[in-house]
């Protein structure tokens, strides 16, 4: 994720530094086009994406269990995926019950 | 990695293409289009039994250890994904600038943060439009990586 996201923005800042005009650039971003706007648009940008990026990651990494479960109840038929709900479901029931003992 | 690069290839050719039609940014967009041309790829030219898909879930049955893709090709994949939704909000600000500047010189009148953002110059209204795309494209794409 931090690999992409510093790669990312360093080709999409750079692709805008080379490829806007002066003036354009200037109306855009309220600075003069200069290498020192270059580093600091790769490295803010770069450091912002690399935060919510790695705040993406940890929510992704809490539901992947469920994602895995649905991906291996999509290749199962209908009466096997309900059978092994009504289980999970038991299972689940089965453990309430005896916490709330 | 060989249906990789030639996936990049393609989807920059035809970028390169769409280029003089649509302009830079929109033609980007389809950047992250290699993801789904890339397993495409993998099943036509190494006959493998797969079903592209935009989420890249590993093909074939794995137990939850191997419910991973590699890191190269992930991280090729971000990093494509990535800029192609930067362009799309590049895209989306450009746009956003006209209209503002265009009712600005309308004299269109317009009520609540409407009308504040007209009022606006064309950088500010850049920025806040790219800004949204900086914290909600790597967010989005974390929580992809995150999954799988």
């Amino acid at each position: 994720m931090t690999t992409a996201s510093l790669f990312a923005k360093a080709v999409d800042s750079s692709m805008s530094f080379f490829l806007i005009e002066p003036q354009t650039f200037e109306a855009l971003f309220g600075r003069l086009k200069s290498l020192d706007l270059l580093i600091e648009q790769i490295a803010l940008g770069g450091l912002a994406m690399i935060l919510s990026g790695m705040l993406g990651f940890f929510m992704g990494r809490r539901t992947r269990l469920s994602k895995y479960l649905a991906y291996l109840l999509n290749r199962l038929p209908t009466n096997s995926r309900d059978v092994l709900i009504d289980m999970a479901y038991e299972e689940a029931q089965r453990i309430r019950l005896q916490e709330s003992r | 990695m060989k249906n990789l690069a030639l996936a990049v290839v393609i989807v920059l050719t035809v970028a390169g293409l769409l280029n003089k039609v649509v302009g830079k940014e929109l033609a980007l967009t389809i950047l992250g289009s290699v993801v789904v041309l890339h397993q495409w790829l993998d099943k036509m030219l190494e006959k493998r039994e797969i079903a592209p898909n935009l989420t890249a879930l590993p093909t074939g049955l794995v137990r939850f250890e191997g419910f991973t893709l590699p890191w190269g090709r992930m991280t090729a994949y971000a990093t494509l994904v990535l800029m192609g939704l930067f362009n799309l909000s590049a895209y989306a600000a450009t746009v956003a600038v006209r209209l503002t500047t265009a009712a600005s010189q309308a004299h269109l009148v317009f009520g609540g943060w409407i009308s504040q953002l007209a009022t606006q110059p064309a950088g500010t209204v850049f920025a806040m439009s790219t800004t949204l795309a900086i914290f909600l494209s790597p967010y989005l794409v974390g929580i992809w990586i995150g999954e799988v």
